[in-house]
């Protein structure tokens, strides 16, 4: 059995998917992490991530299979799971066979993984587009969040379209990368230094604005109503750690 | 009253923020638009929850009131006249700071503005009309807006307003004729519907026009700023704006005036059927004033009351059901244990059970613990094969009510199920005894109580003991 080891990124498991095709598809898995236990009597190979090679991938999944299958295998390559290299593989060898209606064979487990690792990522990204807060740094606005999955790219363009005309700063603190926009320009999306992320500490001049949004949220609670078992189960602790709520 | 000049911005926010929370729409769904590209703010169609309140409420739209200073004496209301409270009034310039400063730090998804009703319904609905044009042309801002129609205001200055915002709502306030003439002596139905129509009508002509002209209404920006010339409807029609793009919706008080639950379910249904709402909003009441006209200080509405309406408000409008398939007049009031589908399903156990392979979706959106999803989702998947209750488990089917109701292949889960109703009201009802934890495993045994009476204890009797690891008692006692 052949192994392939990639950088687990969208480019990287396709890359390593054409890889697959190339070697024997019949034996050969995808790994995405580094420091995995290895398994043995397997051959590993690492695959270094080729956007042409990607790319090729992309089109034929496109193509062959449908434009939802592949929106559903760019958030299964996002999503978290360890395992995600070999589920993208299983699904998009299945769907070659199967054609567009592949994305509605959920009694088949490989489909009803990439599904399901798809819906955990939207949903955390549906999550994060109420939940990530910004404060005002001198020129730019700064967010920090740590989401399970890869999400910081789909963020970055939702609020690219919200926030055009404002500069601003998101980064994923789990995996040390940020998203950096100029107002009315382009979004980038970048590896940033473990340290650089550490020293974006917030300011504390904006208590103003910060008092007031913690006005608002006090008193448009209904006391006779209260209900934190509710609001935990809506917005569960996880995610408030950057989210600015007072006691 | 009590008119209060100088207050801080911070405690202006903190007086009309508690006016506005008893408002329950706090919804930013429906309107799908990009930045208009030289201001902030889009809006998707699904809607954005931004927080939770400490009540466990959905916090999405800055929700506040322009002004508590009020000439209508409504009962049930905390900014009724006779009410001895502090009065103030934001100006439309610090209604658009808020907005903004807000919206740039991602803490809302746009604007909730309603107003108490000052100097006369035209005046107020002219000060709301400002706030938003200045949100909109001044800021920018193409986020979310939601704006009160106020009743008795002038045609003309709610059509100005149903340019600027996503969506419009005039209040219904409560659901009978009789109820408003008692508790609300300054409204009446009829200067309630008349601005729900006009919005209506205003919303299905802008469609005819934009959908139907053949024009290009890709090339639109929605929000895109209007010349400020005065007198500008003719403008926004030329330019394709979306009128109330996000739709109409309207909002009842449940539990102040004694209606039944049948009343209120008949009167959601007409309202969606004869004004294309989008949602009709219940407020479970609060006796926040101790008024004499009002249920006692202890007669607030459990919102469990208001939840079931909710659920009957989504079968009406997802599920197929009609308001009489639910109650009726001899049932007016919804079974507290069961939710209403649960309900109507086992009023009408001569439907079941239904068969996953073959049943067509609008039968599947019948059984309790099948919703929208599942059901196109298995609709969908057994085009190519078979599927079994591992798979619609897993597309989302809540086994623990459907089973009851379902076959697959032509058999149920377990075979010890029985289409009873006492039985399976009972499985739902009481959590010792559902199959919550059980689904899955090994499923036919009860914990044998000596002090059970029900007369129930065959449950168990036919199915085979050999899988169970548990010392199976079965039997009469």
């Amino acid at each position: 059995m052949v192994i392939c080891r990639c950088d687990g990124t969208v480019d990287g498991i396709l890359t390593a998917v054409f890889d697959a095709w190339s070697i024997d598809i019949n034996s050969t898995e995808i790994s995405v992490c580094n420091n995995d236990n290895m398994v043995i009597f397997a051959e590993y190979r690492d695959v270094e991530t080729n956007k042409e090679k990607a790319s090729r991938v992309s089109r034929a999944v496109r193509e062959k299979i449908s434009p939802e299958a592949y929106e559903m295998v760019c958030y299964a390559c996002l999503s978290s799971d360890p395992e995600r290299g070999n589920a993208v593989l299983q699904f998009i060898r299945k769907g070659f066979r199967v054609g567009p209606g592949i994305i509605n064979k959920l009694q088949d487990d490989a489909v009803m993984k990439i599904f399901s690792m798809r819906r955990n990522c939207t949903r955390e990204i549906q999550h994060y587009m109420g939940f990530v807060r910004f404060r005002q740094q001198g020129e730019y606005l700064l967010a920090k969040f740590e989401p399970h999955n890869n999400i910081l790219v789909p963020i970055a363009e939702f609020f690219a379209d919200r926030l055009m005309q404002e500069n601003f700063v998101i980064a994923d603190i789990k995996r040390n990368m940020a998203a950096v926009h100029a107002a009315g320009g382009e979004c980038f999306v970048c590896k940033v230094d473990a340290g650089v992320i550490a020293s974006l500490k917030y300011d504390d001049d904006e208590e103003t604005v910060r008092e007031l949004w913690d006005t608002f949220q006090r008193s448009i609670s209904i006391s006779a109503r209260r209900n934190e078992k509710l609001q935990r189960q809506n917005m569960p602790l996880r995610f408030r750690k950057y989210m600015d709520i007072r006691k | 009253m009590r008119i209060c000049e100088n207050l801080s911005l911070s405690d202006k926010l903190e007086i009309l923020t508690d006016a506005a929370k008893y408002d329950v729409a706090c919804t930013s769904s429906g309107s799908e638009r990009n930045n208009n590209g030289s201001g902030i703010g889009n809006a998707i169609k699904c809607g954005i929850c931004h927080s939770f309140a400490a009540d466990g409420r959905c916090i999405s739209l800055l929700k506040i009131l322009l002004t508590n200073e009020c000439i209508f004496d409504c009962r049930y209301c905390i900014n009724r006249a006779s009410n001895d409270v502090v009065r103030t009034s934001f100006t439309p310039e610090e209604v658009c700071t808020l907005t903004i400063e807000f919206y740039r730090r991602n803490y809302i998804e746009g604007l909730f503005l309603s107003s108490g009703i000052v100097k006369s319904p035209t005046h107020t609905m002219g000060l709301l009309y400002e706030t938003v044009r200045l949100l909109r042309e001044k800021y920018s801002f193409g986020g979310y807006i939601h704006v009160k129609g106020i009743p008795g205001a002038d045609a003309g200055l709610i059509e100005r307003v149903g340019w600027y915002a996503d969506r419009m709502s005039v209040n219904l306030e409560l659901p009978t004729t009789e109820g408003l003439k008692k508790l609300a002596p300054n409204k009446s139905r009829n200067i309630i519907l008349g601005p729900m129509k006009q919005i209506q009508k205003g919303i299905t002509s802008n469609r005819l026009t934009i959908y139907d002209g053949g024009r290009k209404s890709e090339d639109r920006r929605d929000t895109g700023i209007v010349p400020t010339g005065r007198n500008d409807i003719d403008i926004y029609r030329r330019q394709q704006r979306r009128y109330v793009p996000a739709g109409q919706s309207t909002q009842m008080i449940v539990g102040a005036s004694g209606e039944s639950d049948y009343q209120i379910v008949r009167v959601s249904e007409a309202l969606y059927a004869n004004y294309d709402l989008k949602r009709v909003f219940y407020s479970a009441f609060v006796n926040v004033n101790k008024d004499e006209a009002l249920p006692g200080i202890d007669g607030s509405t459990p919102l469990s009351r208001e939840h079931r309406l909710y659920q009957a408000d989504w079968l009406l409008r997802f599920y197929g059901f009609k308001a009489d398939d639910l109650l009726s007049e001899e049932k007016p009031y919804f079974n507290m244990l069961v939710d209403p589908k649960c309900d109507w399903a086992l009023r009408h156990l001569e439907c079941f059970p239904v068969e996953i392979n073959k049943a067509d979706y609008y039968t599947l959106l019948r059984v309790p613990g099948i919703g929208t999803n599942s059901a196109r989702r298995i609709v969908r998947a057994r085009k190519s094969a078979v599927l079994d209750f591992e798979n619609i488990k897993k597309m989302g089917v809540v086994l623990k009510r459907a089973v009851y109701f379902i076959t697959c292949s032509g058999k149920m889960l377990y075979n010890s199920i029985r289409i009873d109703e006492d039985y399976i009201v009972r499985n739902l009802v009481d959590p010792d005894r559902s199959l919550r934890g059980i689904i899955g495993q090994e499923l036919g045994y009860r914990q044998l109580s000596f002090f059970d009476n029900d007369g129930n204890l065959d449950v168990a009797s036919d199915i085979s003991r050999s899988n169970s690891a548990y010392g199976l008692i079965s039997g009469q006692i």
